[in-house]
């Protein structure tokens, strides 16, 4: 294991050029990570706020409707999109990802910086391309834009929606692009593929997503963009078209888009079992080859989705089948980070609490998943709250999880300061207990049978959906404090140390902050990357 | 006189609906007109000025992403100042580009022959065998794949196959669900 | 006569690659992966077309008669050649023929007009005879072919995207041309010249397969 010393950073890359125009045209790829977490976690509020919503109307406090049926489609059309494509998709990759991977693989940048810029640009105008739907004709929907109704009956709104989501495809795309050939190009000397962080491995298999899935998606809006405004009748069965296609081409992406939101969180879990366990990670090869494997697989799977869409039982079966292989290589790697832990020794700072919080939520989203995957019982659970209950599970409880575990990581890498564990550990407590109470009840609701995005339900369902929205209101408390911690570290956070957690990553061989080109000197790898003694 | 008031009112009307007339509608639009047209030449003409030796100055944006230079710093990090390796690239010669172009020209020419003739169901296979040809004298010889290294070409060719995957899926359902039933 | 030695002093590769070798291959990669998400984009429209052509057989065969063969053969041997000179002006960029590339570029983007111009005269007999997509469909000679709309709403998608990629090769063709005059691509640093025309044989190979698809097979 080879590092070099670092230097007491008095420049870093945080005070290397100043002024904000230095960041509007920065190549940093640092700096540009930054920008997304700004941007990404401010529609995370967003998103949040109108989820706080669709809970305040569905726990019918008071006898009145909070919002009509036709508000409440358009709140959770809202929330999906927003949450989808412009905080989880991006959210670890072109934050946390773009920030370490060249640090992990020794790099002075990515392979393209300025398409990197580009790509953060990109996502800003389609992000506000999307958003003006808000004030122009807001989308009923829902996130996914199924004909003929998004076609056919709605307003035009949805082709500002659906012509942002395109622009920030291709701002997806562009950022897979770089991910990939920087981890094929840029390692330092001595690093092969066998030596990169089982983080970088899980942003390579992410980028392998990203430039295969993504392209489809485009095509499938510019259809949708066609069909509205010119008539093309592709999905309009009057015209001879057929609305299961917009499914099947509308999910070719959709279904490897939840894996381009899941890998790069378990490559994070994987960092920090080993890092808070102080042993090397167990069946390194195993880890990196089942990100690889997702990544294929996950192709291959789509159809689950559209199980009662009317597509033949033919095409059922097959995809009930391998959707149910496309659970191996995910628990192998929940069984590898158990095997990390047995006799390491384990310390429960925040960002393992959030790691450890991760791998319950995990499984438990992931073993429902096997239940839905199985097409005789989605018959049931199709369209229910207990899908709804799913993929929040994997989605909430997998990858925000993984997230702000992250943050708390590499906070004091990033900024040079440290973050408070104490806020760490409250903003914890209250985001696990509180999502447990807001998504479990749902899995019981959906058993029962309450549909998904109706605004109203049974009145039997009425206890469970209001334990679910306080539960809400504990998440919301979760998520302010972890906002708090991170501002006040960033106020008034004592000085971080190079490596303030004993992890033995690239990136905790130069200093807090790291200086503009990462290192002062390449390093030359010569031993793997947890190689704890 | 009324010659003055007769031929002043005249005068007057003329001139006042002149005046506004070619103020707003001549003057104005070809002032406005000419200095839009001259700002996007003179912005334009600056990538064709020339410095002093003839040769073409910068592109004035491009000082943005100028990255930094480390002329007087030794460490072996900056490998700015290693000798650029020699490489070879191999150059494919006009000669094999023609005769390339020219297949494809008698491809083309098989093509439309072929699409007089009905070969039932067959039709679209040998379409798209010969399509296929051409594209794959393209990519070998025109995209230089030939004489590329293996990453680029399974990272082209990954495409096709994931391609292959949507359409042998989404035509699997389509045959088992809408075929049978619309009596094909 | 080789002027290969201007760009020379002037090309330095970028800092955080290792040498000009690395930055090359680095950029190459880079381009395969967006020309395969270009034809993956394009590949979806395709999958559609395969789909519905085996659907209704009929719609697509009676559509295809109204495509006039003729211009699609010729269009078809114009983006060909386009694909040759491009190919022959990387190849003068590589051995420092500034000149001949800079007109085999020009030849390029010449043919690529010609191809515009062609579709315009195809496009406007289209609407002349309303042979539109979807909705606006109003031709009476395919009135009794039910769905004969389909066909058009392809045609238009799958041609109007492929056109669009023209224009935009068409562009870039002539950035790359500019930088070619002015001396900073040479043999020591090709790069954008390879990248463009790699682009530009993607929206042949498209078209390749197109022509048969949309005029012949139907």
């Amino acid at each position: 294991m080879s590092h070099v010393a670092s230097t007491t950073s008095t420049t870093n890359y945080l005070n290397h050029h100043k002024g904000i125009m230095s960041w509007v045209y920065t190549l940093d790829h640092k700096r540009i990570g930054i920008m997304y977490f700004v941007t990404v976690m401010t529609m995370f509020l967003i998103g949040g706020i109108f989820a706080l919503g669709i809970r305040l109307h569905l726990a019918k406090f008071g006898a009145e409707a909070f919002i009509t049926a036709d508000t409440y489609n358009k709140f959770m059309t809202y929330h999906g999109a927003i949450m989808v494509f412009m905080v989880i998709v991006p959210g670890i990759p072109a934050f946390l990802g773009n920030f370490f991977l060249p640090i992990q693989i020794g790099a002075k940048d990515v392979a393209f910086p300025r398409l990197n810029l580009a790509s953060y640009y990109l996502f800003l105008i389609g992000m506000a391309i999307s958003l003006t739907s808000l004030f122009y004709n807001k989308v009923d929907t829902g996130w996914t834009f199924y004909t003929p109704y998004s076609t056919l009956s709605t307003s035009n709104g949805v082709i500002f929606l659906v012509l942002g989501v395109f622009v920030m495809g291709f701002s997806s795309i562009l950022t897979g692009l770089n991910f990939f050939v920087t981890t094929h190009k840029m390692r330092a000397p001595g690093m092969g593929m066998d030596k990169i962080p089982l983080f970088v491995w899980a942003l390579y298999s992410t980028a392998i997503i990203q430039i295969l899935a993504t392209p489809v998606l485009a095509i499938t809006l510019f259809l949708l963009i066609a069909e509205k405004t010119l008539g093309v009748g592709i999905f309009d069965p009057a015209l001879g078209g057929d609305p299961v296609l917009f499914q099947h081409f509308f999910w070719f992406y959709s279904h490897p888009a939840v894996y381009i939101m899941i890998l790069p969180a378990m490559g994070i879990i994987s960092e920090l079992i080993t890092t808070f366990s102080k042993k090397t990670i167990f069946g390194y090869r195993a880890i990196a080859y089942s990100s690889v494997a997702i990544a294929a697989v996950s192709f291959l799977v789509w159809g689950h989705h559209m199980f009662v869409s009317g597509q033949s039982t033919l095409a059922g079966v097959i995809f009930s089948f391998i959707t149910m292989l496309v659970g191996v290589p995910t628990a192998i790697k929940l069984f590898n980070w158990i095997a990390t832990m047995h006799k390491g020794t384990v310390s429960f700072e925040s960002p393992m609490l959030f790691a450890l919080g991760f791998m319950f939520l995990f499984t438990i989203g992931g073993l429902t998943g096997v239940f839905l995957a199985a097409s005789g019982l989605d018959i049931h659970f199709h369209d229910t709250y207990f899908v709804v209950a799913h993929f929040h599970y994997v989605m909430v409880g997998g990858t925000l999880m993984a997230l702000m575990g992250g943050i708390f990581y590499w906070f004091p890498k990033m900024f040079g300061k440290n973050i408070s564990d104490t806020l760490g550990r409250y903003s914890w407590v209250f985001i696990f207990t509180g999502f447990n109470v807001t998504f479990f009840p749902q899995f019981i609701l959906g058993q029962f049978g309450m549909p998904r995005r109706y605004f109203d339900y049974l009145p039997e369902y009425t206890s469970l959906n209001q334990i679910s929205t306080v539960g809400s209101w504990l998440i919301g408390i979760g998520f302010l404090i972890g906002l708090y911690a991170v501002i006040k570290g960033l106020v008034s956070g004592t000085q971080a140390a190079d490596n303030p957690w004993g992890g033995k990553t690239l990136e905790w061989q130069t200093s807090s902050p790291p200086p503009h080109e990462n290192f002062d000197k390449t390093p030359v790898i010569t031993a793997g990357p947890y190689d704890y003694r | 006189m009324e010659i003055i008031i007769n031929y002043g009112l005249y005068f007057i009307a003329i001139f006042c609906v002149l005046t506004p007339v070619l103020a707003f509608g001549i003057f104005a639009p070809g002032i406005a007109s000419t200095t839009v047209f001259a700002f996007i030449a003179n912005w334009a003409g600056q990538f064709l000025d020339l410095s002093k030796e003839g040769k073409i100055k910068e592109i004035p944006f491009s000082n943005i992403f100028k990255q930094d230079v480390h002329a007087d710093d030794d460490s072996p990090m900056w490998i700015d100042n290693a000798k650029p390796d020699s490489h070879e690239h191999h150059v494919i010669s006009t000669k094999t580009y023609i005769i390339v172009f020219l297949s494809l020209i008698v491809g083309t020419i098989i093509t439309v022959f072929v699409a007089n003739f009905d070969f039932g169901s067959m039709n679209m296979v040998i379409a798209m065998l010969v399509a296929t040809a051409k594209a794959s004298l393209v990519l070998l010889y025109f995209m230089h794949l030939k004489y590329d290294n293996m990453m680029n070409r399974v990272i082209f060719l990954s495409g096709f196959f994931f391609l292959l995957l949507i359409f042998a899926f989404t035509m699997g359902d389509i045959v088992s669900r809408i075929l049978p039933t619309a009596g094909y | 006569m080789t002027t290969a030695s201007k760009s020379e002093k002037k090309f330095h590769h970028a800092h955080h690659f290792d040498s000009a070798e690395h930055q090359y291959s680095s950029s190459k990669q880079g381009i395969w992966l967006f020309l395969c998400t270009e034809i993956l984009m394009f590949g979806g429209l395709f999958v559609g077309y395969l789909i519905y052509h085996s659907l209704y057989p009929e719609v697509f065969h009676q559509g295809s008669h109204m495509l006039n063969k003729t211009l699609g053969a010729f269009n078809t041997v114009v983006l060909l050649f386009s694909s040759l000179t491009m190919a022959l002006a990387i190849s003068y960029v590589q051995t420092g023929k500034r000149k001949a590339a800079t007109w085999a570029m020009l030849v390029t983007i010449l043919c690529a007009c010609t191809f515009m111009v062609v579709k315009y005269f195809e496009y406007a007999h289209k609407f002349h005879d309303g042979l539109l997509p979807g909705r606006y469909f109003t031709n009476l000679e395919l009135a009794e072919v039910k769905n004969a709309a389909m066909f058009f709403s392809f045609y238009f998608v799958m041609t109007g995207l492929h056109g669009v990629h023209v224009v935009v090769g068409a562009a870039l063709i002539f950035w790359v041309m500019i930088k070619n005059i002015r001396g900073n691509v040479g043999p020591e640093y090709f790069t954008p010249v390879e990248g463009v025309g790699l682009f530009w044989h993607v929206v042949d190979l498209v078209w390749i397969y197109l022509f048969p698809l949309l005029y012949l097979v139907g």
